[in-house]
């Protein structure tokens, strides 16, 4: 089952700005997905289309089966974004209660799952401080937690290392590689190729919009004694960049 | 339903720490107790009853001013701080759509508008009874047209806000009631009929009944007013439904 169709997805901003142009995607279910691509070539714009943050020109875009539109299937999915930007006047705990009361979550199984999740990011200790006291890498492993709070069967996640120091990236390595033994489904965005090689099983190599290749690494690594990194830069015209 | 509750309780509980409404609050609480020693002046004197109301009346004008500011406030950051914070995206990941987002918001506001006329109808109830004040009928209503005037003001800056930076919105939702170009400067004419589509507060100025000589409302121009400030308000709320509905996230 597919868990992300798109077919022919473009978005173009203001009428002149193309951003993405007829995406043909496909995400199968338990599998990991890297998106990579230079900055700018509409890794992001892609995520924004997928849970309808924005419309997309043209195209249409699946989850679940279902179109992005709707509401019902996010109760499956997880999402962490670049930047995390949460509500500060919020406790850890309180900020994490309120996102399970959205994900349609109750007591007591709420109180237990965040319990769970705040020793699982490391966070118990510091649960009823206000996050506008927490360090960079506090709230990043508490959007983490956030996206884990309904147990989605998909996770999407842009960029998720890019403010991680790199105890913070080995760390998102092994947690990337335990939800992929859960058989859950995860869609990475990231330009940090290292990173992506080790835990993915596809890649998607995204440039000014256009998909360039789509490549399985568990075949490919085998027939291939290039790394990713290599792949990359035979996929992306380095000019254009 | 739950989803609608769980947005408006965050979003009092927001409220309360944002210092501009926390400053306001401060200000009409040290005007409560200025009114009060006010009040215990002229009593000790020989004042006329109808001098008493006035005064009364001068409390309704600043508490509803102060009302109006609060009430452009929670209209006009309800759903621009969220987007302008970001922090709307992970909101809208979740199984909540926006218009329950919307609505959420509010809700939220009617709680604190509400509370706020409601409080400030006690005061005036206070006032009455400690230093045996005339009780005019317009006092009995006062509470609930000041809140359906809140409710008017904050819709439509919520609107606004939609489409223009809040600040500007919440200046144009405190200046809509145009009512007064109509009544005195274009009293005919295809222009005239522009006033029909604009929002009028001066309907719900009961402090005006108070002191001036215009007839006092009955229980059934309350009932009115309320159906118009419902009314008004629905439509405001559709229009920033439609507006969120198309409105980017990034």
């Amino acid at each position: 089952m597919s868990v992300i169709l798109t077919e022919k997805l473009s978005k173009t901003y203001g009428g002149r700005t193309v951003a993405l142009t007829d995406l043909d995607l496909e995400v199968h279910e338990s599998e990991v997905f890297g998106f990579i691509g230079p900055n700018g070539s509409g890794k992001s714009t892609t995520i924004h289309l997928l849970l309808n943050f924005i419309r997309p020109t043209s195209g249409t875009a699946l989850l679940f089966g279902e179109q992005v539109t709707g509401s019902r299937h996010r109760r499956r999915l997880g999402y962490v974004p670049e930047s995390i930007n949460v509500h500060t006047y919020h406790t850890g705990h309180s900020l994490l209660k309120y996102y399970g009361q959205l994900s349609g979550l109750k007591s007591p199984f709420l109180t237990r799952r965040i319990d769970e999740l705040l020793e699982y990011v490391d966070l118990q200790e510091v649960a009823k401080r206000k996050v506008s006291k927490y360090s960079k890498g506090m709230v990043q492993r508490l959007g983490l937690a956030q996206a884990l709070m309904n147990d989605p069967e998909l996770l999407i996640l842009d960029e998720p290392t890019s403010n991680m120091d790199p105890v913070g990236r080995r760390e998102f390595r092994e947690l990337v590689l335990d939800l992929k033994k859960q058989g859950k489904t995860v869609f990475i965005s990231s330009h940090i190729l290292s990173e992506l090689g080790a835990v993915c099983d596809r890649v998607a190599i995204l440039q000014s919009g256009v998909l360039k290749r789509v490549e399985d690494l568990r075949t490919w690594d085998d027939a291939n004694d290039h790394s990713l990194e290599e792949l990359f830069f035979a996929t992306i015209d380095r000019e254009e960049v | 339903m739950t989803t609608i509750l769980v947005v408006a309780t965050d979003y009092l509980r927001a409220l309360l720490h944002r210092r501009l409404l926390v400053a306001l609050g401060i200000v009409v609480l040290l005007i409560t107790l200025i009114f009060f020693m006010v009040f215990g002046q002229f009593s000790l004197g020989a004042t006329a009853p109808d001098e008493m109301t006035i005064i009364l009346a001068v409390f309704y004008g600043f508490s509803g001013f102060f009302g109006s500011l609060i009430a452009i406030y929670v209209g006009a950051s309800a759903v621009h701080s969220e987007m302008n914070r970001g922090t709307i995206a992970m909101i809208l990941a979740r199984p909540v759509s926006r218009w329950q987002f919307l609505l959420g918001k509010c809700v939220g506001a009617v709680v604190v508008l509400l509370s706020y006329s409601l409080i400030m109808g006690g005061v005036m109830a206070v006032y009455t009874l400690v230093f045996d004040l005339d009780v005019v009928p317009a006092m009995r209503y006062a509470p609930w047209l000041t809140f359906c005037q809140f409710l008017i003001m904050g819709t439509l800056a919520l609107v606004l806000s939609t489409v223009m930076h809040p600040s500007v919105a919440g200046v144009l939702a405190f200046f809509s009631d145009l009512g007064w170009v109509f009544e005195f400067f274009v009293t005919e004419g295809p222009f005239f009929y522009i006033s029909y589509l604009l929002p009028s507060y001066s309907l719900y100025n009961v402090w005006i009944q108070l002191i001036g000589t215009a007839p006092l409302y009955g229980w059934s121009d309350v009932g009115m007013l309320t159906l118009y400030a419902f009314d008004l308000s629905a439509i405001f709320v559709l229009l920033a439904m439609w507006r969120l509905r198309y409105k980017e996230v990034n």
